[in-house]
């Protein structure tokens, strides 16, 4: 399949100032666009219709996971550690939006929704998604819209919560006219509503009930799947058991109940060896190899393997700040950008399985500038950079202080590092190290209590994070984190502020894409490096699980089945 | 003996103060982290930072004493940090971590498996390292001896770290084959699986202990043999093995089960690489998270822990070594 | 962990010999003692490589990308290159200068603050003596690795704490070793007869007492160079090493969390760090051999 940009895929379905017809109902029409595409180059696909690749569904099974850290809580508006993992599954959003494919909605709690004059959205509570059987008390009733209603009421009077940035700044209105209808009123029109607001971190709706109990570590909700009493430990893993009461049904096979698989089982492996090992010897259903060299070492030992790619949204960026010598001189950061082979990361890190940055990550492909043109924008050239430095009045080499976490487990970070050292080195930078214990760094980076420093990665599934990084109030808009060149340039401010309020898709891209050609000029303070292929492996006995959407939305819950 | 006995458990507890003024000092005093910041998490608003701060206990006295140089010259706290946290030791309830997850019952899920690793471990330090060690005595300078010796001085060289890298990989790079992983095994639930995922850390640790274990009892059985009344059995026609077997080895194992009571008392604290490396969820990794995240409230308590145990046993063994050679006692 | 390792047993009864005669018997012991010389081949040979390392390495260490990925040996790299492509004979050739450096700097630190200690608590004794031998004796059982952690965590990662840290683990051991040979010294005749000549506290610490524990201490420390550089390696192994520095102990790491797993680039670094240590480990049996055989059994 040719990878169409996001923009173009958008233009065959514009988003109207009318009605949005729903793509949803109980048969995800998206997987249908997933087949179309035929998913990733590696293992069979996933078909999307039972008598296909797979063979009918069967219900029952144990599906086993691993995650590397602590859960954090299962708290819906205020985890963001490993729990939003599981809380997609254990709650509902209105509707989730596909991050790789972005006219791909799924229908959640709401059966349908619509735009009116880019501000207002009007959702249809969908009738029938009932709270699982339970031992906290809650009746096994219906969610309708007083329980997105209390939800909201939660988050904007919480003293924290994930999703209170977005009410705080955007929130200006919400109401429940009926049971079955629920409305949104946003201060202005704001491209990445469907992002914030529905995503499982911070995003989705436990029953009203729930909002009264503890929900650090338990909870009860209308998902494909429960919470099983007492299995979740913080430090550890939990267990998950379908949910009899669960809405859906599956349309290509004669409209059986889903999930078909019965039950999760989470276990808790930090180390990548162990979590391999687990995975090789079948004690774990799903790995996440780091390399193509390991996907192809799985599979020669395991025959049969499910393998997936989805490009990751994440990267590892270099942070400099603005208002501290050297880094408030634009050609100093200027001289930064052109001293980075980013090629030599994806060659050596991840074998060419990747593709370097501009300042939007590649996997955002419609909003990212293209390749040709970040060749004008971001050479590789380290005498250029020399001669910056030197132009901007420093000595060769330049001394400049670097922190960054010591023992990471951040993804690739470690082999970031010395790749990074050592282009400095030729590039007239000297790296004053300064390596921390994690929780030091983490506080220090979140104070901006740094010159410059190698960040943390996140998930960003929008270019809305990207650009905030270069405001003068940084990524959350509030000082922390990191200061954009925004302190030094307030046109950057107004043109990152401009990207946001357009929810045209073709138009809002552009704008993106211009707000980018902007900061350029200006000397960027925030460098993303590289972002590269997410690989999933999935024991062979795991059949059709869908391909090619992204990870957030959790359609593998309405047609994955286990061939045990 | 019961003298001896009170003056060292006074001892005992003027260490294990001591020890927990440092340790409190050490981790809560040092700049670095700030433990609300890393607990709230992102997005966290200074309000909500403050709140936590007070919440967790950062903004008040650090002891329960402090001096100034003006009037009151020294003042009382009821609710210092070091208070707090005396008292949480003393009721038992050990405090609680940043999410509020009591490190009681943490320590007490981790326990069994420490202590099984530590049981299997030292089964196999004595099963190999004192047999050898007296074999090597007694066939002195003999190929055989020189062998044994070679043997435990690599193992004392090999990084257990690598060891247990190797153990682990080699068979899963060349066989497939791997320990289970995923969780802890009880032995009750499935002994065979148990003693698959506890015997292969357990011998990384021996190869290192048995090594010890096996210099000491030869060095310590050479010695006992040249002493006189050794040479007085001789000379009185007893036999060797009757020598060995009734007088020597008896006394030699002496200073050898001091040595191994304090092996016990590390093996307490956890090993934390080869828990890391095979994935026991144990006190030793429990630690080595604390410390790493700078869990103030955990970290205190675990090595405070560790360290009672290692003065504990210290005092246990000594007093067994007095009862068992009186000659000690008195000096 | 630390001590037990090379099987220091203190008993405290031991009387080293006096300075003057060992000088000549050492290198015909060596001879005799062929473990003990294949140590200090061991030694020198690594010393030798650390010095002149930078000559002796035949590609950058820190290169990436000199060969290929996770290559196996071959005439080009002698043992094979690592995940990001850097030749790992320079790594571990290079990688000797921290292991060594760090050994000899925290054993050195630890030694004499260990020797200051056991000299006068052992010269002083009374309840301050047992107060100080209580304390050593809590100090050594307690795990090691934990002293380290804690202290690592608190300074943070980097070459001077580990030197400090190295060293504060190894003062017990030495402490209690050295106060015990303090003890027997104290009640040696020629002592007696300086004090009977009105000799003053100090000056019988100073020039009786100290030479005869130095001897003592060079045995000691040479051991504990092996441990040492053990520390070293384990610390950076859990990543809390030395920063972006060649070191044996990340290099293993690294080996350990790269898939596929590539057995050299586990293999090298840890035979390193095992021939090293294995080398230092069978000099200080040999030189304690040498020093006083009457110490065999008790050090």
């Amino acid at each position: 399949m040719t990878t169409k940009s996001y923009w173009q895929q958008f233009e065959r379905q514009r988003i109207s100032r009318r009605r949005i017809l729903a793509v949803g109902g109980a048969g995800a029409a998206g997987l249908a666009l997933a087949a179309a595409c035929g998913g990733g180059t590696k293992g069979p696909a996933g078909g999307a219709t039972p008598g296909g690749d797979d063979g009918t569904p069967r219900p029952g099974g144990t599906y086993r996971t691993a995650i590397t850290g602590d859960w954090g809580t299962v708290n819906p508006l205020t985890s963001v550690a490993f729990g939003p993992g599981i809380l997609a599954k254990m709650y509902n959003a209105l509707v989730f939006q596909s991050p790789i494919q972005p006219d791909v909605f799924y229908h959640d709690l709401a059966s349908e929704y619509e735009i009116v004059e880019d501000t207002t959205y009007i959702f249809t509570i969908r009738p029938g998604v009932k709270i699982a059987p339970n031992s906290l008390g809650i009746e096994e009733r219906d969610l309708d819209s007083s329980d997105c209603v209390a939800w909201l009421d939660a988050i904007t009077s919480a003293e924290t919560a994930v999703a209170k940035r977005f009410t705080d700044i955007w929130l200006d209105s919400y109401d429940a006219p009926t049971p079955q209808e629920f409305r949104m009123v946003t201060k202005g029109p704001y491209a990445y509503f469907f992002f914030t607001m529905n995503t499982p971190v911070g995003g989705v709706i436990p029953p009203k009930e729930m909002l009264e109990m503890d929900m650090n570590s338990q909870g009860v909700g209308a998902g494909a799947f429960v919470l099983e009493d007492g299995s979740f430990v913080e430090t550890g893993g939990a267990n998950l058991n379908r949910n009899p009461n669960y809405y859906r049904t599956d349309p290509n096979n004669n409209d059986a109940p889903v999930p078909y698989i019965d039950r999760l089982e989470i276990s808790r492996i930090t180390d990548r060896q162990p979590r391999r090992t687990a995975f090789i010897a079948g004690e774990i259903d799903s790995y996440d190899p780091e390399t193509i060299a390991e996907v192809e070492g799985l599979e020669q030992d395991i025959s049969g393997l499910n393998v997936f790619e989805d490009p990751a949204y994440t990267f590892i960026a270099v942070t400099m700040n603005p208002t501290k010598e050297p880094w408030n001189n634009d050609k100093v950061r200027m001289a930064m950008n052109h001293a980075l082979n980013r090629q030599q990361y994806v060659d050596v890190i991840v074998q060419g399985a990747g593709q370097i940055n501009g300042l939007v990550h590649w996997p955002l492909a419609a909003y990212a500038l293209s390749p040709e043109e970040l060749e004008t924008l971001q050479p590789f050239d380290p005498e250029l950079s020399k001669q910056l430095i030197q132009e901007a009045g420093f000595e060769l080499p330049l001394s400049v202080k670097f922190i960054y976490p010591a023992s990471s487990d951040i993804q690739f970070h470690n082999k970031h590092l010395p790749i990074f050292l050592e282009q400095m080195n030729a590039a007239g930078f000297r790296i004053e190290e300064e390596a921390l214990i994690f929780t030091e760094w983490l506080t220090r980076y979140t104070s901006v209590d740094y010159d410059a420093s190698l960040s943390l990665n996140q998930i960003y599934e929008t270019p809305e994070i990207n650009l905030d990084f270069h405001q003068a109030e940084g990524p959350t808009s509030d000082g922390n984190f990191a200061l954009g060149v925004g302190t030094l340039y307030p046109e950057v401010d107004e043109a990152i502020k401009t990207s946001k309020s357009s929810i045209d898709p073709v138009e809002q891209a552009e704008l993106v894409k211009e707000a980018q050609r902007l900061i350029y000029s200006k000397g960027p303070a925030f460098l993303p490096i590289m972002s590269w292929t997410d690989y999933t492996v999935r024991q062979p006995k795991v059949k059709n699980w869908p391909r090619g959407l992204g990870t957030a939305m959790e359609l593998w819950q309405n047609t994955a089945w286990l061939d045990t | 003996m019961g003298r001896y006995i009170v003056r060292r458990l006074l001892q005992a507890v003027v260490i294990l103060f001591t020890l927990s003024i440092v340790v409190f000092i050490l981790l809560r005093v040092a700049p670095g982290a700030n433990p609300a910041l890393v607990r709230c998490g992102l997005n966290c608003p200074k309000e909500r930072l403050a709140a936590l701060e007070e919440e967790m206990g950062l903004n008040g006295p650090l002891f329960p004493v402090s001096f100034s140089a003006d009037a009151p010259i020294v003042d009382f706290h009821s609710d210092s940090q070091y208070g707090n946290w005396a008292q949480s030791l003393f009721d038992g309830s050990l405090g609680k971590d940043w999410n509020d997850n009591p490190v009681g019952a943490e320590l007490q899920r981790r326990l069994p498996v420490t202590l099984e690793l530590l049981i299997i471990t030292t089964l196999l330090t004595v099963v190999v390292g004192v047999p050898f060690g007296i074999i090597s005595a007694v066939a002195r300078n003999s190929p055989a001896d020189y062998l044994v010796r070679f043997s435990s001085v690599l193992a004392l060289a090999i990084p257990n770290f690598w060891l247990g890298t190797l153990v682990l990989l080699i068979p899963q790079d060349q066989w497939g084959y791997a320990p289970p992983i995923t969780t802890a095994v009880s032995f009750f639930d499935s002994p065979w699986d148990n003693l698959r995922q506890y015997v292969p850390p357990a011998a990384v640790l021996a190869a290192v202990s048995a090594a010890s274990i096996m210099r000491l009892t030869r060095s310590s059985m050479l010695e006992v043999m040249r002493q006189d009344y050794i040479r007085t059995a001789r000379s009185k026609g007893l036999r060797e093995q009757r020598i060995i077997g009734r007088h020597a080895m008896k006394n030699a194992l002496i200073p050898v089960a001091t040595v191994l009571g304090l092996q016990v008392a590390g093996l307490f604290g956890g090993a934390i690489i080869v828990e890391s490396i095979f994935n026991l969820p144990g006190v030793g990794i429990y630690t080595l998270g604390a410390l790493l995240q700078k869990q103030y409230q955990v970290a205190q308590t675990l090595t405070l822990y560790i360290g009672a145990i290692v003065v504990l046993l210290n005092l246990f063994v000594d007093v067994m070594y007095a009862w068992l050679d009186p000659r000690i006692r008195y000096s | 962990m630390a001590l037990e390792r090379t099987g220091i047993i203190i008993s405290g009864l031991e009387t080293p010999a006096p300075a003057r005669r060992r000088g000549r018997r050492v290198l015909h012991l060596i001879r005799q003692n062929p473990l003990g010389f294949f140590g200090l081949a061991i030694v020198l040979l690594f010393g030798f490589v650390a010095i002149f390392g930078t000559v002796v390495a035949p590609s950058d260490a820190r290169a990436i990308s000199a060969g290929g990925f996770q290559e196996s040996p071959s005439l080009d790299h002698f043992l094979g290159t690592d995940h990001l492509g850097r030749d790992m004979f320079s790594r571990v050739i290079i990688g000797s200068r921290i292991s060594l450096t760090v050994g000899f700097l925290s054993v050195i630190f630890g030694t004499l603050v260990g020797t200051a200690i056991g000299i006068f608590s052992g010269y002083v004794g009374g309840s301050v003596d047992n107060f100080i031998q209580r304390t050593v004796d809590t100090a050594i059982a307690f795990p090691a690795l934990l002293l380290l952690l804690i202290l690592t965590a608190v300074m943070g990662p980097s070459m001077r704490t580990i030197i400090i840290a190295v060293g504060i683990a190894i003062i017990p051991g030495v402490a209690r070793v050295v106060r015990g040979a303090v003890l027997s010294e104290r009640n040696n005749q020629y002592v007696e007869a300086a004090r009977a000549l009105g000799a003053s506290t100090l000056r019988i610490l100073v020039f009786h007492i100290t030479p005869n524990v130095g001897a003592l201490s060079i045995v000691i420390m040479t051991t504990l160079l092996g441990t040492a550089i053990l520390a070293e390696a384990s610390l950076a192994f859990l990543g809390l090493g030395i920063p972006s520095s060649v070191t044996w102990g990340q290099d293993v790491n690294d080996a350990r969390s790269t898939f596929p797993f590539h057995f050299w680039q586990a293999f090298a670094p840890g035979a390193a760090i095992t021939l090293t240590v294995l080398g230092f480990n069978l000099l200080g049996d040999a030189l304690r051999d040498i020093f006083d055989p009457r110490l065999r059994g008790r050090l």
